[in-house]
């Protein structure tokens, strides 16, 4: 339900006559799936704000770190290291938990030591194909 | 230094004070504030630095109270026990409306209770950081509940409305007036935070 009404979001954000009662529906089933509240549509802006909330959810929901409603994370001195969860990207947990370890309470996510472990194994064989690849197009150039 | 005593002076306040409180309040279900997260100045138990609420799916959130026209007020009062003094947080807001939603709402609101958010429309700007007088949070010891709720029909104020009064409980009042609520050293991070909460 949720992936169907993600992709008639922007139809339905952009086009007022593909606003039709089916569609509310279906956006207030989401909207309670992933929220757990009833979506109040009695206001004119309600399931555009509801469906830009779902949208923001699902992408927030694939990143690697997550941080608590509320939590801002900050640098002294530093503003572009300034971040709540909207605001979060992967590199600055990154930064914040290497600097400030103690500022993993404030995350609701962060990939377990497992999926590290399995990300880096995927990196470094990436870059090993990709070593590979490169002397072997030096090899067929040399052959030439 | 003991904790019972007067540690420093209060001086003539150069910028003017303005009363009220803005439109726009927050209200967080008391069971999902991370105490343990949350953070203190650590000079002043009455500025909390991080507001944060627990992980759990779905994830938690503030309500947002919207009023019209200054229709939310706001007042604290100490309360005077045997040995100790506590402190009453009291929080009136007007719904200017009366459909099964709101009613639902109400009936709901009337069994939980809740930190309140709110905004005060005084921002004493002479003091550095400026922004630390503008958001209050009411009720963080034990959550503020709904005391009375009433609906005129006739009424001339709210034309039919619903007028809800929240405050402490009759018995455990509050250890503290309300908490100043400053994330992250500025307002605009306060902001972003509580932007963050809903």
């Amino acid at each position: 339900m949720i992936q169907e009404v993600i992709s008639f979001a922007r139809e339905y954000i952009n086009n007022p006559q593909a606003r039709n009662p089916e569609r509310k529906r279906k956006i207030k089933a989401a909207f309670k799936q992933l929220t757990g509240e009833n979506l109040r549509g009695s206001c004119g802006t309600c399931y555009i704000e509801a469906l830009i909330k779902i949208k923001r959810t699902m992408e927030k929901s694939q990143s690697r770190y997550q941080l608590k409603p509320g939590a801002l994370l900050e640098a002294f001195g530093d503003v572009s290291k300034t971040c709540t969860n909207d605001s979060l990207t992967d590199e600055l947990a990154e930064w914040h938990l290497k600097n400030n370890p103690g500022c993993i309470k404030w995350f609701s996510k962060v990939p377990s030591a497992k999926e590290l472990a399995a990300e880096a194994k995927a990196e470094a064989k990436f870059k090993e194909a990709k070593e590979q690849a490169a002397e072997e197009k030096k090899a067929d150039k040399k052959k030439r | 230094m003991a904790c019972n005593k007067i540690a420093a002076s209060i001086l003539e306040n150069c910028a003017r004070i303005v009363p009220g409180i803005k439109d726009n309040a927050y209200l967080i279900n008391f069971d999902d504030v991370d105490k343990d997260a949350c953070g203190f100045d650590p000079d002043n138990p009455l500025l909390l630095t991080q507001l944060v609420l627990k992980t759990a799916s779905p994830a938690l959130t503030a309500f947002q109270m919207q009023g019209f026209n200054f229709s939310n007020e706001h007042k604290t009062e100490m309360v005077k026990k045997t040995y100790q003094k506590s402190w009453e947080h009291g929080f009136v807001f007007r719904i200017f409306d009366n459909t099964p939603e709101d009613k639902l709402w109400i009936e709901q609101a009337t069994h939980s209770r809740f930190l309140i958010i709110q905004e005060n429309n005084y921002n004493k700007s002479l003091s550095s950081p400026y922004g630390r007088t503008v958001f209050e949070v009411l009720g963080w010891d034990f959550g503020l509940e709904v005391n009375a709720a009433e609906r005129d029909a006739n009424s001339d104020e709210l034309l039919g409305g619903w007028l809800i009064t929240a405050g402490c409980s009759d018995l455990l009042k509050e250890s503290m007036p309300p908490l100043a609520l400053f994330v992250g050293g500025t307002i605009t991070n306060t902001r972003s935070a509580i932007a963050a909460l809903l």
